[in-house]
């Protein structure tokens, strides 16, 4: 048994109540004298009465700011040695018992609540009313977690105003500070149990996909579901009474998995995981003689691709071209202007009939127009959603003949 | 039996999916299971199902789509097309044109998750409805507060259909030497829209007329609404007597009385005499003036009907012929028995006005009069139809004429009055009974006669294909079902057949 300290969290979730200045002048969550971006704050968390997180001169009821770890930044030190990712822990790490402890400060006449929970509910651990000076808080968590499963579920660190709590923006309020943070405890490493079942995918896999699992040994036949199950959801693939399950509304779909044999299974992912896009576990269900309960076969890194769209069935096509949006982009344009404008004042861009929200001014100072006063140009950067196509393969085309004689 | 003795058996035929409860009684020319499969022709020979390409090439192709329906314009073959934004919870109303052009949104309103639509002499009318709980039964209705819309098929947004009649206050006068009969009368102003809708008389204004005069009117009040594009003088014969109530006499359009647009407020020297009244304008008087969104659009005898309001689940509001949206309150009602379920579809066959509830059908035949005076005809009580169950054709927007394809809870059946047993998807009846039947609001299907297939998007997002090339009978349809890596959840044809399909986020 060992003792691991996380450090500090490594990501901001949901910030309610905006960000200030970190001089306090503007209201909003900042580190106090730092600044507001996601690392000050997160560095703001795990300071003291010098330098704190602090929800500043708001009038904003309901304010929060919440915490997240992740997989990659190293974050865990394990008995005092460097902190290392999650990814670079040792196999088997198990937290057997961990403390997080906070130190809330507040000089406020309302009410204000302090809580952790797995996101994305909000276990509220106590009311502070009226000014409570300096309070220090702390959370045992009841029970042996895994560090996977400690990061799959965003354990997260809020501090709310009450929504009882509202007076006019602007008005002086002083701080809630939190600082002081502190989340250690004791680990242990578990016998690692070598499965013969794996995932081969390697890399992230969207819908539509295909996945394929392997065993070492010929057991895979004996296979009755596939589990997929991610924060709060739950799909399953159902090999006996082929079906897909989703959320416990079963969605009847012929032949989902197309390939069982004794050393693999291939299927497609299929829909039903909407926008999510993250870590989704894989597990095989027995039928209780090649193999028995649930078994682990690895976790997937499942990305988000909207493929909705209108599509007609074309003749002689062999594949699937479908929409492909992963995300959002900013379009960067030239505007160039026409050189009958002449620029008399710096107020240059009101004169224009472009709205002035799509001009972007760029670094030219004045003296700049007049040297490119006949190529006059500015940048206009427009957000939109990128829409590619991906070509995937036709799923599963399948037959099963009837019993022959 | 030795193996030497075995004789083989050659397989040359192949008749698709065979899904039903004993799945050992499965013939060897048919599969157990079947998926993506085409057929080739009337020959036995199958292939992979055809691939899929984008149909729309514009920078930013729709998204999250929920509804598609053809729409013949006057001049095109194009697409009604629902979108839904999930995170805002807005549903959106496109036209799409072609491949390049789209406009829109012509309408959006929140909780718009479905929609219905019919096509009428060029315009289309719109219905928002959504989905709503009632226990463990989920069925649709209109969306409540909300309205029929009518869309001029150009890409300006859908209005509201029907309209407000004109409000204020006019001056009637003598006017010139000219002529009326004597006496009093009550003079008003109908507005028109510019889909032909006829608002209620109203700035009923009573006057005297002199036989030597015409009569002229001033301070004729104009419409807030810019769809109104012609203003209709309307009045009373002599009344002998008055009572005092403005409205409760006939009214007649006066012939060549006519302000063409909506800006003059004055109509001067207006001559006629009451045998000349012969067009009857009472009946406006009771007309919506807005429509209550209904699950259902349907058109008989040129008529616009409306099914299952927000607050009325068997209720069928139809229009006077013609009008489409001008529907009386009072006359214009027929209320289908109630047996809490609503009405969800309504299709004309062979001048027949069959009426759907999802286990239940009716009809009722037009007989000359107003309606609520229709005689109701039962037909089936056990067999009904969904809000997308009636097969459409090719890309008419419409279903067949002499017979429907409908989907009902023990499969897809062919109907021409009664339903045709055993119903043509017997041979994949298990398939089809193990759907979720509270997600039948999504069943919406497609006859598409050129390929000779019947496209069923079904509520697990996938495809149900019916390919009846051989015969369209329960023995030679040939079943198979197709999946896609998004979810299909809705199809449409363009072009006579180009083949639609619609998928959202899910």
């Amino acid at each position: 048994m060992g003792t691991f300290n996380i450090i500090k969290p490594s990501s901001i979730g949901t910030v309610v109540g905006g960000r200030g200045n970190g001089a306090g002048t503007i209201p909003g969550w900042e580190s106090n004298g730092v600044g507001s971006t996601d690392a000050n704050l997160c560095d703001g968390l795990i300071l003291g009465l010098d330098q704190y997180l602090a929800l500043a001169n708001t009038g904003i009821s309901n304010s929060s700011i919440e915490f997240g770890m992740d997989q990659s930044t190293n974050i865990f030190e394990l008995d005092g040695s460097p902190a290392i990712s999650f990814n670079n822990l040792p196999s088997g790490f198990t937290i057997t018992s961990g403390i997080l402890t906070i130190n809330l400060n507040s000089n406020f006449a309302g009410t204000f609540t302090c809580g952790y929970g797995f996101n994305p509910s909000f276990q509220q651990i106590n009311d502070f009313t009226g000014n409570q000076g300096f309070v220090s808080y702390e959370i045992v968590l009841s029970t042996n977690i895994s560090a996977l499963q400690f990061l799959l579920n965003k354990i997260s660190i809020a501090a709310a105003l009450d929504t009882t709590f509202a007076v006019p923006p602007g008005t002086i309020l002083g701080l809630l500070s939190l600082l002081n943070y502190s989340f250690t405890g004791t680990y242990e490493i578990q016998a690692v149990v070598i499965s013969p079942i794996s995932i081969e995918n390697t890399s992230p896999a969207r819908v539509g996909d295909k996945i394929i699992i392997n065993s070492t040994l010929p057991i895979l036949l004996g296979a009755t579901q596939i589990q997929l199950t991610y924060p709060g959801h739950e799909i399953i693939l159902d090999l006996l009474t082929p079906s897909l399950t989703i959320d416990g509304v079963i969605y009847y779909w012929l032949n989902f998995v197309f390939i069982q044999t004794d050393f693999q299974i291939q299927f497609y992912l299929p829909f039903g995981f909407g926008r999510f896009a993250g870590l989704v576990t894989v597990t095989l269900i027995g039928n209780g003689t090649q193999f028995s309960g649930s078994v682990l076969a690895g976790v997937l890194n499942v990305l988000y691709a909207d493929a909705s769209g209108i599509y007609s069935l074309t003749e002689g096509q062999t594949n699937d071209t479908l929409y492909f949006r992963d995300g959002y982009t900013t379009d960067i344009k030239f505007l160039f202007l026409n050189s009958e404008n002449e620029i008399y004042d710096d107020n240059y861009f009101s004169m224009k009939q472009e709205r002035l929200r799509m001009l972007a001014m760029n670094d030219f100072e004045y003296e700049d127009y007049e040297d490119y006063e006949d190529n006059f140009f500015t940048i206009t950067g427009a957000l939109r959603i990128p829409v590619t196509t991906i070509e995937t393969e036709i799923p599963s085309p399948f037959v099963m003949t009837a019993f022959l004689p | 039996m030795s193996v030497r003795d075995h004789q083989g058996l050659t397989l040359n035929k192949f008749n698709g999916l065979w899904n039903i409860e004993d799945p050992d009684s499965a013939p060897s020319d048919h599969f157990t299971e079947c998926s993506n499969i085409s057929f080739l022709g009337q020959s036995s020979s199958f292939k992979t199902r055809l691939g899929i390409d984008i149909s729309q090439t514009t920078l930013v192709p729709l998204s999250n789509i929920r509804r598609i329906y053809n729409y013949a314009t006057q001049t095109a073959n194009t697409l009604i097309i629902l979108t839904y934004d999930d995170i805002s919870g807005f549903g959106s109303i496109y036209h799409v044109v072609s491949p390049t052009i789209v406009y829109g949104p012509l309408l959006t309103i929140t909780g718009m998750t479905d929609f219905a639509f019919v096509p009428y002499a060029g315009r289309g009318y719109i219905s928002p409805f959504s989905d709503y709980a009632n226990g463990d039964l989920t069925f649709q209705k209109g969306l409540a507060n909300e309205f029929v819309y009518v869309y001029d098929g150009l890409g300006n947004p859908a209005r509201k259909a029907a309209g407000n009649s004109l409000s204020g206050v006019m001056t009637v006068a003598n006017g010139a030497a000219g002529h009326t009969d004597s006496g009093f009368h009550i003079f008003g102003f109908v507005s028109q829209t510019v889909s032909g809708y006829n608002a209620p008389p109203s700035i009923l204004t009573s006057f005297t007329s002199a036989a030597g005069s015409s009569v002229s009117f001033g301070s004729i009040p104009t419409s807030g609404d810019p769809s109104v594009v012609k203003r209709l003088l309307v009045a009373t014969k002599v009344l002998p007597t008055f009572n005092g109530d403005l409205t409760g006499y006939q009214f007649f359009f006066v012939p060549n009385a006519v302000i063409n647009n909506n800006t003059a407020t004055s109509l001067n020297d207006i001559s006629f005499y009451d045998s000349e009244l012969l067009a009857d304008a009472s009946h406006l008087l009771n007309n919506y003036t807005s429509i209550p969104a209904g699950a259902s659009l349907s058109s008989y005898h040129n008529r616009l009907c409306v099914a299952a309001t927000a607050t009325d689940i068997s209720l069928i509001l139809v229009s006077q012929p013609g009008e489409p949206e001008a529907i009386n309150q009072i006359s214009g009602l027929i209320v289908v028995p109630l047996d809490g379920n609503p009405i969800t579809n309504a299709q004309e066959m062979r001048d027949v006005f069959y009426v759907f509830k999802r286990s239940k059908t009716v009809a009722y035949s037009d007989n000359g009069g107003e309606p609520s005076s229709w005689p109701l005809i039962p037909i089936d009580s056990a067999l009904g139809t969904f809000v997308h169950g009636i097969a459409t054709v090719l890309d008419s927007g419409s279903a067949s004429i002499d017979f429907l394809i409908v989907a009902t809870y023990q499969g897809i059946s062919s109907f021409n009055g009664r339903y045709a047993t055993p119903e043509l998807s017997w041979k994949v009846s298990n398939y089809w009974t193990k759907l979720d039947r509270n997600m039948f609001g999504n069943v919406q299907i497609m006859n598409a006669p050129i390929q000779k297939l019947i496209l069923i998007a079904l509520p697990n997002r996938q495809l149900l294909i019916g390919d009846y090339r051989n015969g369209m009978d329960w023995k030679n349809m040939r079943w198979s079902p197709w999946n896609f890596s998004m979810g299909i959840n809705t199809i449409g044809i363009v072009n006579i057949d180009e083949i639609i399909l619609g998928a959202d986020v899910f």
